[in-house]
């Protein structure tokens, strides 16, 4: 008998003891394809089922490592389990021109802040996303950026040199906060030609991306989804299975992104600012042995770049009829969107080899 | 990168015996059952281990469309059980730290009550080893039990998100892993649960016995000692329109480029794909590593398609490639930044250093791949084929966040190209396992030492200083065990200080298996000049430092100085080829002999001496009194005693240098009026006394509080604004955290310590670290000594006789590189703005132009070189021309 009891009491102990094992598994958000309203704060009304409050309190421990990081000094205080004083919630949706981030922080002291004519409460988000899941040994790059809600403030933490395979998210990230009464709702909106090359239509089961929105308040952090540079113990947003519609749709956002930053790219290094007028200084015996602008060099000029630009320019009719192509031209033109994203990364190498050749002309 | 099930499995075989990386042979289950080999009721375990199932007499064997199962009835009679005294020998030798488990399993009924041994027919599927049951809401949980001496819980519980349907089978994939402290569950591929907590108990091996209490079916089961990726374990049905679709893309490859081996490669390629197509137990994984080999044999027969510059008759080809590249060079994925060519050209200064690289791709295995490097040759100009120093860089395992930060993210495990090393042998690496081992070579044997586990209790290191890690001298014969798995080669060219500027052409033999297999066409032009030493930006006088933290010469870790001094002559020389010319040290805490010694072997070694960055705040003992409750009695103490130690180090340097310009270092970090003035204040007003120098690690605080008394600042970014508000009262301001060591991406090192700060009007860096003396190796341990979250700081890793480079290692020299050419370059075009020859004036005029308008941030910085070196070449002619003026 001694030893049932004992057998039971040790199974009360292993379950209670288990409980929070079998519980603590990784947050899942399921984001769905929509447009969000204008006034997206009412959302947290009228859907009050799309919002995911599931904010665990940041935990002590990790908390303290993070006085040691030197590169950003965040206002941390945890281990307090805060998030029923100050519950944080968000909502994850994307349509054609990218993807949404609704972060609802309450925050409880802000009318009294504010009645008494004292400063609101400031809080600030950190978040962190990155393509794919944890269930791989694959190196991607994350994105980290921390945004001030009170001031609006938007600081990147890029962790690779900006190149042709990796863009950093400062100049592309929009973010707004808006008071309302219980609180602050922070939408931070991502397009998706920062991420022209990783979509996220991956042919995998589940298509999840890695994301952390932390928020650091008076009183305590709070996370979805993971802890600081730590990426693989972060939530998962599951995509929804985008339609070929939606996808085309993408697509010709992108595109026409990529049309628009190319154009801003050519400026740079336009020929035509500088024309060919057979000036006489031009003369080979009295040309300038180098130039200060790249557009100067006619031999660049005329060997690569004028060809460069005629090819990209080519694209620019197909992209403006995007939607009365066929579908394999529209994947088509679409595995070439990087000529457009990358001109001054392809202008850079041509001009390497335009160098080279010069270097061991014998 | 997992296993390569393609290949037949004789490639594993030949892999083990000559290569030390497992990568070819398909994760091989520990125990396995499909339950199609029996005979009179013992079903036969496929792994040989000899374990076989004997079944019940109501066990039923079926026939279903995945293959044969096991059928229970719930009845005690239906259990299949293996002999369970020699299934407790097998498991004693099998580690549970890192498994994974796929099987296929029907339940007939969704009761469980199976709770303190009732044996009722139920939904519980004992398989013994663990448990597998629906609960009553028809999710499927895996009940993984936990070993006795776990205080905490009593099994480990995964549960699907997915409700299950009675009477339909599923394929249940699950892996653990405490190296990772990850724990996942699939069902036919889909995600069902992931742990968020990091806790993961150790687990035990129930018995070995299949269906207790159990009302339904089990099939095709595989167990694992290694926690493989979900997609590693998912079945993967290959459509006979896939199918038909890679074998097109196979035969299409085939017909645009031949020869004997790439055919025979696509051959294999092809016949895999049938065999894939026609196997139950493909997975997802080995389906999609075909995939892309497929495209990776697509890609090389483009490229080499009448490509008469680049290698294609042989048993392989390869890549040249940019060295200084972001893109890593991993075994499956092919170089997209470089180019199928059989020519490298690289331009270099007198006495410089410079790398190239190329990755090569072998159309079969080789067991045996060399280099054989040739002089170059410029007419009777020879550079010796000794200038040229060969090495293959090694992948292995470290943390997430590898190649891109410091920061350390244990819950991943990545592959990551790194180390430049003689001899691949000197690191095992386990691809499967995720693990890696380094090779310690005592004199009555090799012990490797297994330097990746995770453990919280830290790890045993050893003593870098003392323990045999030893490289060849010389790059030894290459292993490339599997057809379009490449390797990354790197070369570094020392050009000679006499050299005669020219073009010189060399090559390099490739050797495959004792044949030979092609040559690489080597083109180095010579520049006419040396480069100077890297000169600040904004001011040509000053010089840009390459201080790095660095322990020096430590005769406590060996007890022995000459084998200590023998491992410092061989640190120092290699950071003076570095450009490191300012290491911090040496340390007076060490002896007062080591001191002196190790100023000295700087000397020998070539570095300047001055100023020396190496005075330290550990004796500023004031500190350790609360400032409230210090007296004047105390301070006065403390004080004396910080006097008298720097006043020592001051005179040792000015007897052993004949100068005393030496920095010490304040508080590191501090911030606000305290910790800036109130702590600091006592010992720096002594230094400026004493004629010594200040500086510290920290933010802006120090400019607001401590501007009038510090000498130099180490700041956490690169901002113009911060240098320009340093250099108003006269001091230096460095980089010291943006970035740390850790990432493994060479461009990250080049382009930040490089032009970013030395456009931004910085006087260098302060660099943390060389290497970590603590935890020279393992990353993956917790550190409890350590700074939290962080990687091991290194940028080399120590061995017996010295170092072992790193593409990122090489990238800070060629940061420094890129400086010592604009520096050149401006001191060119300053010279030329004040010649009266007005096309020299206005050609000086548009370098200094351009210069200031490059994009550090974006720009090409090969491209950037080249231009740099043609602006300087420019220069030099027009000077000359105009009699040297």
């Amino acid at each position: 008998m001694k030893k049932h009891i004992m057998k039971f009491s040790g199974f009360l102990l292993g379950a209670f003891l288990l409980l929070p094992c079998a519980l603590a598994e990784k947050n899942v958000y399921d984001a769905k394809f929509r447009n969000l309203p204008d006034d997206y704060t009412k959302l947290l009304q009228t859907e009050p089922e799309s919002w995911d409050f599931r904010f665990r309190p940041y935990g002590a421990s990790e908390a303290a490592f993070l006085v040691s990081d030197p590169t950003l000094q965040r206002d941390v205080q945890s281990g307090k389990n805060i998030e029923k004083q100050r519950p944080t919630s968000f909502n994850f949706s994307c349509n054609e021109k990218g993807f949404s981030i609704l972060v609802f922080s309450a925050e409880p002291s802000l009318g009294e802040a504010m009645g008494k004519g004292a400063a609101v409460p400031g809080d600030s988000l950190e978040l962190f996303f990155c393509p794919g899941d944890a269930d791989q040994s694959k190196i991607e790059p994350y994105y980290q950026f921390i945004i001030d809600q009170i001031k609006g403030e938007l600081t990147d933490y890029p962790w690779q040199i900006e190149d042709r395979n990796f863009h950093r998210i400062l100049g592309y990230v929009q973010n707004e906060t808006r008071i309302i009464a219980n609180g602050y709702v922070t939408k931070i909106f991502i397009p998706w030609e920062l991420l022209y090359d990783r979509l996220p239509f991956s042919d995998k089961k589940d298509n999840f991306w890695r994301l952390s929105v932390i928020r650091w308040a008076s009183g305590g952090g709070q996370t979805w989804g993971g802890f600081v540079h730590e990426a693989n113990r972060a939530g998962y947003i599951r995509w929804p299975d985008f339609t070929q519609e939606q996808k085309f749709a993408i697509y010709e956002t992108v595109l026409n992104k990529a049309w628009q930053k190319y154009q801003s790219l050519l400026v740079k290094v336009n020929p035509a600012l500088v024309p060919d007028m057979k000036e006489p200084y031009r003369h080979p015996d009295n040309a300038p042995r180098s130039y200060m602008n790249l557009q100067e060099d006619r031999i660049f000029v005329e060997e690569f770049l004028k060809p460069m630009i005629e090819e990209r320019n080519a694209m620019g009719k197909n992209i403006a009829t995007f939607k009365e192509l066929p579908a394999a031209e529209k994947e088509e033109l679409y595995s070439h969107v990087d000529k457009l994203m990358n001109f001054n990364y392809d202008v850079d190498e041509a001009c390497a080899s335009y160098l080279k050749a010069k270097l061991f002309k014998r | 990168m997992k296993k390569r099930s393609l290949i037949p499995i004789w490639i594993g075989a030949l892999a083990a015996s000559f290569c030390l990386t497992a990568i070819a042979a398909n994760p091989v289950p520990v125990l396995e059952y499909d339950f199609s080999k029996n005979s009179n009721g013992i079903v036969s375990e496929l792994g040989g281990t000899g374990l076989e199932l004997k079944l019940g007499e109501n066990t039923r064997l079926i026939k279903t469309e995945e293959g044969e199962a096991l059928e229970f009835n719930g009845s005690k009679e239906s259990i299949a059980a293996g002999d369970q005294a020699k299934f407790k020998k097998w498991k004693q030798q099998i580690s549970t730290r890192e498994i994974s488990a796929a099987f296929w399993i029907r339940f007939d009924s969704s009761i469980w009550n199976r709770i303190f041994g009732s044996s009722a027919p139920s939904g519980a599927a004992s398989l013994g080893l663990f448990d597998c049951r629906l609960d009553e809401e028809k999710h499927l949980q895996l009940r993984l039990f936990a070993k006795p001496e776990n205080w905490d819980a009593v099994e480990y519980i995964m549960k699907s998100s997915e409700v299950l349907e009675t009477g339909k089978w599923y394929h249940v994939e699950f892996n653990y892993s405490q190296n990772k402290r990850r724990a996942s569950l699939y069902i036919d591929g889909k995600f069902q649960f992931e742990n968020n907590n990091l806790h993961l108990p150790e687990l035990a091996f129930g018995e070995l016995k299949f269906g207790e209490g159990f009302q339904g079916g089990i099939g095709a089961f595989k167990l694992y000692n290694m926690a493989l990726d979900s997609e590693d374990l998912a079945i993967c049905k290959v459509s006979e329109a896939e199918a038909a679709k890679q074998q097109k893309a196979v035969s299409e490859a085939g017909k645009k480029f031949s020869n004997k081996y790439f055919d025979s490669w696509c051959k294999e390629l092809a016949k895999t794909i049938d065999l894939l197509r026609n196997s139950k137990k493909t997975t997802t994984g080995e389906w999609r590593r075909l995939k892309n080999d497929i495209a990776n044999a697509a890609k090389l027969a483009n490229g080499l398609a009448n490509n008469k510059n680049a290698l294609s008759s042989g048993v392989l080809s390869s890549y040249t490639v940019p060295a200084m590249s972001q893109e890593m060079r991993l075994p499956y994925n092919l170089p997209t930044d470089g180019s199928l060519s059989n020519q490298i050209q690289l331009a270099a200064a007198l006495g410089e250093f410079e790398p190239a690289s190329f990755v090569v791709v072998p159309f079969a295995p080789l067991k045996k791949f060399e280099l054989k490097i040739s002089d170059l040759k410029n007419g009777s100009n020879v550079i010796p084929a000794s200038a040229i120093d060969a090495k293959l860089v090694k992948r292995w395992y470290r943390c997430g966040g590898a190649w891109l930060t410091y920061h350390a993210d244990k819950r991943q495990r990545v592959l990551v190209p790194s180390m430049l090393l003689n001899d691949e042998n000197l690191i095992k690496v386990d691809e499967l396992k995720q693990t890696n081992e380094v090779r310690l070579s005592y004199p009555d044997g090799a012990v490797y030492k297994n330097v990746s586990k995770y453990s919280k209790e830290g790890d045993p290191y050893f003593n870098y200083a003392l323990e045999p890690v030893l490289d060849a001298s010389s790059l030894q014969p290459v292993a490339l065990p599997e057809a379009g798995r490449n390797q990354q080669f790197w070369l570094t060219f020392h050009i000679p200080q006499k050299a005669a500027p020219g073009i010189y052409d060399g090559t390099i033999k490739l050797i495959a298996d004792g044949q030979d297999a092609g040559e690489l066409k080597l083109s180095l032009r010579v520049l006419p000049f040396e480069l100077p030493e890297a000169k600040t930006h904004y001011d040509l006088e000053r010089v840009f430092h390459g201080n790095i933290t660095y322990v020096g010469l430590d005769v406590s870790k060996t007890k022995d100085r000459k084998l200590a001094e023998k491992r410092t002559r061989a640190e120092l020389k290699n950071l003076a080829e570095h450009n490191a010319l300012y290491p911090c040290g040496p340390n007076l805490d060490f002896d007062t002999e080591s001191f002196i010694s190790e100023l000295k072997l700087r000397e020998e070694a070539g570095l300047p001496n001055r100023p020396l960055f190496t005075g330290h705040a550990g004796d500023q003992l004031w500190r350790k009194t609360p400032y409230t409750e210090r007296t004047d009695e105390v301070l006065h103490q403390c004080q004396t005693i910080f006097s008298r130690n720097a006043k020592m180090l001051l005179d040792l340097t000015e007897k052993t240098l004949g100068h005393h310009d030496v920095y010490f270092y304040g508080n590191d970090e501090a911030s606000g009026y305290v910790g800036l003035v109130t702590q600091q204040e006592p010992g720096w007003n002594l230094i400026k006394e004493l004629g010594g120098k200040t500086r510290a690690a920290g933010w802006q605080d120090n400019f607001r509080y401590v501007a009038d008394n510090q000498d130099q600042h180490n700041i956490t970014s690169i901002d113009k604004r911060h240098a320009e508000l340093w250099h108003s009262v006269g001091a230096r301001l460095f980089n010291y955290a943006d970035p740390f060591a850790g990432a493994e991406n060479p461009l990250w090192f080049r382009r930040k310590m490089g032009m970013m700060m030395y456009l931004a009007n910085y006087d260098g860096t302060f660099f943390l670290s060389y290497y970590n003396s603590r935890i020279a190796w393992n990353e993956f341990a917790e550190d409890p000594g350590g700074d939290g979250n962080y990687r091991n700081f290194a940028i080399v890793y120590p061995k017996l006789d010295g170092v072992i480079d790193t593409i990122a290692w090489e990238g800070m020299r060629e940061a420094f590189d890129d400086i010592r050419y604009a520096t050149l370059l401006k001191q060119l075009a300053q010279k030329g703005m004040a010649s009266k020859n007005r096309e020299i004036e206005r050609e000086a005029k548009r370098q200094i132009a351009w210069l200031e308008q490059v994009d550090s941030t974006t720009g090409n910085l090969d491209t950037l070189r080249l231009a740099m070196i043609d602006r300087i070449l420019t220069m030099i002619e027009l000077q000359k021309n105009d009699g040297g003026k």
